[in-house]
């Protein structure tokens, strides 16, 4: 196994500037700028919702997004500050200061240090799959959660006031905002509606347009021409960056977590399990992001380096005063529409951040907080995912029940502890969907295809085919041999398994089968298996269930829909003929019935049903396999039916062997070799079989008698006759062994003392 | 690069050889003795009066020789009337019904030959002469059976063989 961080191939690098260089550099720098663009009045906006500096969302969206781009595996996926986690961050550490008294930022720095370490590891552990069983929902709900929660967390920014205390749950949050109404600040307020009414009507002149930005411009522009942030406002002043922390326009931001040295105990622990919702939180984010992303652009992404990209884009953010960071959404997708090719575009959006930092940081200051608020709030609009939340609540009970469990937990519970309850909700469901196995019934129709019914819904019929889809690992295989007996009804003789979609087949499953085995041989039912798979054929060597069960009661799967179950049926159809004229035999020779020989008597019913629609190579397989089970050498035509399932057409050995044979030139045949005898002898496979049959057979009955029978194969030069019902359904084979047999027995010959003396 | 498989290789080397003189009733005799032994008596060589092969007989032939050229009189008594008139031509000697043309092979001939032989016309078997001599039967099922195994592979779509 080779290190997931191997692949960097340091020592191809120059050459591979050079090119890069020449071919994607500009569309990356010119997709890099639109993303800055759009993202630094997020990124700022963003730290907003954490409590945290604006200027720390601009570290972030400078140092993780490099450092995410340089390790992960997306080409497309731009890292930094998000909502959801932001908010998550908040959740976390707003009341930690207090407590500890320590600062704020430096308690972030070791969460978001601890978050990093978490992705690390997970992604040395190889555990990128795992992200894989966190159901969409989770997402769906996390975010459309934390959106309400953002939404009603930035009413206060918006009105310009503080709340008292620190309110951090849902309710208390809109309890503390309602009373704190009155202290609304309208010039806040007209800075925030501005900015709300910029950000969505620009977008509307023209998508191009960078609606957040200009919205902070519009209303920061004129908010600062009306003097609105001077101290001399009184109560009227507005808050601006400046006054939360100056942005200054240095990239000196290196910044040596203090509580790294060491950690202490206490607060690790209390940060601890939120550092592992946060990590997780990250990780989705991240990955489904990448995934969505990736599905447009076919790139093939893996997660193990996703992770490690996450993991040390975090790690080193705790030392470059970021905090912890995810895939965003809304700036990928910006850089995969506006023509990002590589990981260098995440790369320039950086680079455009920090020259913006250099260049802007004076105007920057005086962007009204109310102004990000603005943002946010629509932000938060975007986060509830209308369309999103319908059709997952459409998609069905499970789905629904993750959903709505996660969005509700976001509201009630601190947030950390939502992200766990989706993912348990997922992983519970998870369980329960894959811990059954799903039982249908197939209904073998007139036209010969099959009609998939509901279990235990299926006409009453002497062959019952039960459809297995889904897993069988051990929870899901208990009681299933007794669910199966469900679909036994009083007529039952065979009962046949589809296994051809199952998965995850265990020795508990073996056991489960050989006992529903056990429990049809008690009824004197059969059992035929269809649709076996090499895995599953080999677990069922291995339990010794295939010996039992008999191999001529054993399809394996076919590449062809249904033709192993096709063969299945007419072996369980041949099994129900066996037993009706065993019966009748027996009763038969009770009764001594009338001397009349009839076709019905003389039949042998073990015959293979195949429909007239194959081709000779399927033909030449399937008599060959049916040649390696029979003792006689005798050459037995084999009878097709149509679609109805009525008998059409006989097609003999004779016939498919002449048509392998057309393919080979008379004054040749010797004279190849083997292959060229194979390769000339294939070039005819895909005839039809119908089309070398022979049809107009003649009608035999089950009454038709002994005299007739032996006439008609005379007159038809026929070596076999095939016997049929009223309804054209074949019943069985007479051959010309049968009919001497009948007349030797109806003139009471004895072979024995017939035989001449040699 | 391997030859064709020949007749010698294919051949069945084990089976029955009776004169055309003896009579349908102890052909059938044969078959049926052989049935209720589950020996195969599907097609037995024919030998006439100088040792050479005559032909082959399968229960086909016996079930047609009985048969003759009989046609009910009285259908609805048909059944007594063919097992009367198969009574008496039981007594016919097998050199009488047995059918003029059979195509015989020898032991070099290879599959490629069987194969088209195979397909002229509905025989049950081959038989492999030489200098005269019955060495053995290819039934047609065998020929088949070999046709099948060269020509599908694995990986001919739609097929798994064992």
């Amino acid at each position: 196994m080779s290190s997931p961080l191997a692949d960097l191939q340091l020592a191809k690098l120059p050459s591979k500037i050079g090119n890069y260089l020449k071919s994607d550099a500009r569309a990356d720098a010119i997709a890099g700028l639109t993303v800055a663009v759009m993202g630094v009045p997020q990124a700022m906006a963003y730290a907003l919702i954490a409590g945290l500096p604006p200027v720390w969302g601009l570290y972030t969206a400078i140092v993780t997004c490099t450092v995410a781009a340089i390790f992960g595996s997306s080409n497309h996926l731009v890292t930094g500050p998000t909502n959801a986690i932001c908010m998550v961050i908040l959740s976390l550490t707003a009341h930690l200061p207090q407590r500890y008294d320590l600062p704020l930022l430096e308690i972030v720095l070791l969460l978001t240090f601890l978050v990093g370490l978490i992705q690390f590891l997970f992604g040395l552990l190889r555990l990128g799959g795992i992200i894989r069983y966190v159901s969409h929902s989770v997402v769906v709900g996390f975010t459309a959660g934390a959106g309400i929660l953002i939404a009603f967390n930035q009413v206060k920014n918006i009105l310009g006031f503080s709340l008292e205390g620190h309110p951090e749950r849902f309710h208390e949050v809109i309890i503390a905002t309602a009373q704190s109404l009155p202290k609304t600040n309208v010039h806040a307020l007209i800075v925030g509606l501005l900015t709300i009414a910029c950000v969505i009507l620009i977008p509307r002149i023209n998508k191009r347009l960078p609606g957040s930005l200009l919205g902070i411009i519009v209303s920061g522009t004129i908010a600062y021409f009306l003097g609105w942030h001077l101290p001399e406002m009184g109560t009227g002043k507005i808050e601006i960056v400046k006054d939360i922390e100056p942005i200054s326009a240095s990239l000196n931001i290196f910044h040596f977590p203090q509580l790294l040295t060491p950690p202490p105990y206490e607060l690790t622990r209390e940060l601890g399990l939120g550092a592992m919702a946060l990590a997780i939180l990250g990780l989705i984010e991240a990955a489904s992001i990448a995934r969505a992303v990736a599905a447009q652009s076919g790139q093939r992404l893996d997660f193990t380096k996703e992770f490690i990209g996450q993991g040390a884009s975090n790690m080193v953010g705790s030392f470059f005063s970021s905090f912890a960071g995810s895939g965003s959404f809304t700036r990928t997708a910006v850089c995969f529409k506006s023509g990002g090719r590589t990981r260098m575009a995440a790369i320039f959006s950086a680079l455009w951040t920090a020259l913006t930092i250099l260049l802007l940081a004076p105007i920057a200051n005086y962007i009204p907080k109310a102004a990000l608020a603005g943002i946010l709030i629509v932000v938060a609009y975007t986060m509830v995912d209308k369309h999103r939340l319908m059709v997952t609540w459409k998609t069905g009970k499970h789905s629904r029940m993750v959903l709505f469990g996660t969005l509700i937990s976001t509201l009630i519970l601190p947030l950390e502890y939502a992200v766990f309850v989706g993912v348990f909700l997922s992983i519970v469901i998870l369980l329960r969907v894959t811990g059954n196995t799903d039982l249908t019934q197939l209904e073998q129709q007139p036209d010969a295809g099959f009609e998939e019914v509901p279990f235990n819904r299926a006409a009453p019929s002497e062959v019952v085919t039960v459809n297995m889809e889904g897993d069988l690992y051990f929870a899901a295989a208990e009681d299933l041999d007794y669910e199966l007996l469900n679909c036994l009804t009083p007529k039952t003789k065979v009962v046949i398994l589809r296994m051809k979609r199952l998965r995850a087949v265990g020795s508990t499953a073996m056991a489960m089968l050989e006992h529903f085995w056990e429990l049809l041989h008690k009824r004197n039912i059969h059992l035929v298996l269809s649709g076996i798979e090499d895995s599953l054929k080999k677990v069922m060597t291995g339990s010794g269930l295939r010996k039992r069960i008999g191999e001529q009661n054993i399809f394996y799967a076919d590449n062809k829909l249904f033709q192993s179950t096709e063969l299945a049926l007419a072996r369980a159809w041949s099994i129900v003929e066996m037993e009706k004229r065993r019966l009748e035999s027996t009763r038969q020779s009770a009764e001594q019935l009338d001397t009349d020989i009839t076709a019905e008597a003389i039949l042998s019913p073990r015959i293979l049903r195949f429909g007239n629609q194959h081709q000779v190579r399927e033909a030449l397989w399937l008599i060959s396999e049916m040649l390696k089970h029979m003792p006689s050498k005798s050459s037995r035509p084999l009878f097709l039916q149509d679609r109805e399932g009525k008998l059409d057409c006989s097609l003999t050995l004779w016939s498919i062997l002449k048509t392998l044979g057309k393919g080979v030139e008379s004054n040749e045949a010797d004279s190849i070799n083997e292959n060229e005898l194979a390769e000339k002898m294939r070039s005819n496979f895909s005839v039809n079989i119908k089309d070398i049959a022979r049809d107009q057979l003649p009608k035999i009955g089950p009454s038709t008698g002994l005299a007739e029978i032996a006439r008609q194969s005379r007159d038809h030069g026929l070596q076999a006759l095939a016997v049929s019902d009223d309804e054209g359904r074949l019943k069985g084979i007479i051959t010309q062994l049968d009919i001497l047999k009948a007349v030797g027995k109806a003139l009471d010959f004895n072979p024995e003392k017939e035989l001449p003396n040699v | 690069m391997s030859d064709q498989k020949t007749a010698a290789e294919m051949m069945t080397k084990r089976f029955l050889r009776i004169s055309t003189q003896h009579t349908l009733r102890e052909a059938m005799g044969i078959v049926l003795y052989g049935e209720q032994k589950k020996q195969d008596t599907g097609a037995i060589a024919i030998i006439d009066q100088e040792g050479d092969f005559a032909g082959i007989l399968t229960p086909h032939h016996i079930a047609m020789g009985l048969l003759g050229d009989w046609n009910p009189q009285n259908l609805e008594k048909q059944e007594s009337e063919f097992l009367d008139y198969a009574q008496t031509q039981m007594n016919r000697t097998i050199g009488d019904i047995l059918p003029p043309a059979q195509p015989t092979v020898t032991p070099h001939s290879k599959l490629g030959v069987l194969i088209k032989l195979a397909g002229d016309s509905e025989y049950e078997c081959l038989p492999v002469i030489e200098e005269g001599r019955v060495e053995g039967l290819v039934y047609t099922t065998d020929i088949f059976k070999e046709a099948a195994n060269i020509a599908l592979t694995p990986e001919t779509e739609g097929i798994v063989l064992e």
